[in-house]
């Protein structure tokens, strides 16, 4: 019984040292570690990130691990919001940055910005425009909050139309109608194809349409 | 022998994780011909290059492309993209180690005590993919980075079995070949949505044309 007893026992130090591992195994499913957001970080920066966590490393170096491994929970789980919804939201500060800084390049006069977002879901549409407009005013543009809108008739058109007509179309419709005139810039942001999870973008100045991304 | 009381536990880290909406399945990329270029380094020997490429070849043929796959060794020259028909995207595929632990001292403790101590080693590695269009043009980037701990001992081996056996779902099952069909699933996942959005980029930035060599290649209606 005693035997049994330390073999039962002789694993735990190596299991306590591993206690906060966050790798998959008896006490951790496979779901709960794929719900973690982890980055090797060196001591030096793990320090300065958790240092209540993790001690400064030593001033003349040593043998012992000089690295860490930094989790975070993710703040939705995996499944909980479709995947195309979950990749675009979670790159969307990035995505939008890359765009806005594209756009205001070749932008760069006195003129008004209106966003729309042409995304399948509306609710991650209206963040997708709300986040470039954020971005635009933190670059310095003056960014309107009207949202360009065509006559039904061309929107009904516009509809059946394959995104290599459609957009061109609008943008000369929206000029060719006075809902945008020399003084304003439309960025438009869309995916094209269900099957993509980076977002293209499209700026129609003065009636003429151009794909940036 | 040694092998066969060691179980190896697969944990995606950055990238790896995040959801794919393209099915590795059906034929995403008719009518592209890809160029996959897997460099040797450090961590990737040339041998094993040549496998990572030949797995990225069947991936992508099975979606309906056409694949040439490229293994750059030192001392001979980049293949000659003039002479032949150019890709339409090029892969390049690029393996490093981020991190390995291995403690010595811990498999002398194992040894000692029958492997009741399990020994324990593990590493972090980061697959960077870049991915380009004939011109050179940089599509679309990423590195994905994994990381596999092996436990060798009896006791733990004994656990893990009998858990997969009698508690464990199929998709939560740790032993046998489980790594590596999830590693795989995670890598091919990843590096067909890449591969799709970088496509589609190409396609918009050509005002939605097709490259003239993929027209020539579709069927005439």
């Amino acid at each position: 019984m005693e035997t049994l007893l330390i073999m039962l026992l002789m694993p735990l130090p190596v299991f306590m040292g591993r206690a906060y591992d966050p790798s998959p195994g008896i006490f951790q499913s496979k779901e709960e570690a794929r719900n973690l957001e982890c980055t090797r970080l060196s001591q030096a920066e793990a320090h300065e990130r958790f240092p209540g966590q993790v001690p400064e490393p030593p001033a003349r170096g040593t043998w012992a691990v000089t690295d860490a491994l930094a989790c975070t929970r993710r703040f939705m789980r995996s499944g909980e919001r479709p995947a195309r919804d979950e990749v675009i939201l979670s790159s969307l500060r990035q995505t939008v940055g890359d765009i806005t800084q594209t756009a205001s390049a070749l932008e760069a006069g006195e003129l008004t910005w209106h966003v729309d977002a042409f995304y399948p879901e509306p609710a991650v549409a209206a963040k997708i425009s709300v986040a470039a407009r954020t971005e635009l005013v933190e670059r310095g543009r003056k960014v309107s909050d009207r949202v360009p809108v065509l006559a039904a008739g061309d929107i009904a058109v516009l509809w059946q139309l394959p995104p290599k007509r459609a957009y061109p179309l609008a943008c000369a419709r929206y000029f060719a109608q006075g809902v945008l005139t020399e003084r304003d810039v439309f960025l438009g942001v869309m995916i094209v194809d269900a099957r993509e999870t980076r977002l293209h973008a499209g700026l129609c100045v003065r009636g003429e349409w151009k794909w940036l991304q | 022998m040694l092998s066969s009381g060691c179980v190896t536990v697969y944990q995606p880290l950055v990238s790896l994780q995040r959801p794919v909406v393209v099915d590795p399945r059906i034929a995403n990329f008719e009518g592209q011909r890809m160029l996959v270029r897997c460099i040797p380094g450090d961590y990737l020997q040339p041998d094993d290059a040549e496998q990572l490429c030949r797995n990225v070849r069947a991936l992508f043929t099975n979606q309906g492309a056409q694949v040439e796959v490229e293994v750059p060794r030192a001392g001979t020259s980049a293949r000659d993209e003039q002479g032949g028909a150019k890709a339409d995207l090029i892969i390049d595929l690029k393996a490093r180690l981020v991190h390995e632990e291995n403690s010595a001292l811990l498999w002398t403790l194992s040894g000692l005590t029958f492997t009741l101590i399990p020994a324990i080693t593990e590493f972090t590695f980061a697959q960077e993919v870049t991915i380009r269009d004939a011109s050179g043009f940089q599509l679309a980037s990423d590195t994905l980075q994994g990381r596999f701990v092996r436990y060798c001992g009896v006791g733990l081996w004994a656990v893990n079995s009998a858990l997969d056996l009698l508690v464990r779902s199929e998709a939560e099952e740790l032993t046998g070949d489980a790594p590596n069909k999830d590693f795989s699933r995670d890598f091919h996942g990843q590096l067909s949505q890449l591969a799709f959005n970088a496509r589609m980029r190409s396609w918009v930035l050509r005002g939605f044309e097709e490259s003239p060599r993929a027209q020539e290649r579709l069927p005439s209606k």
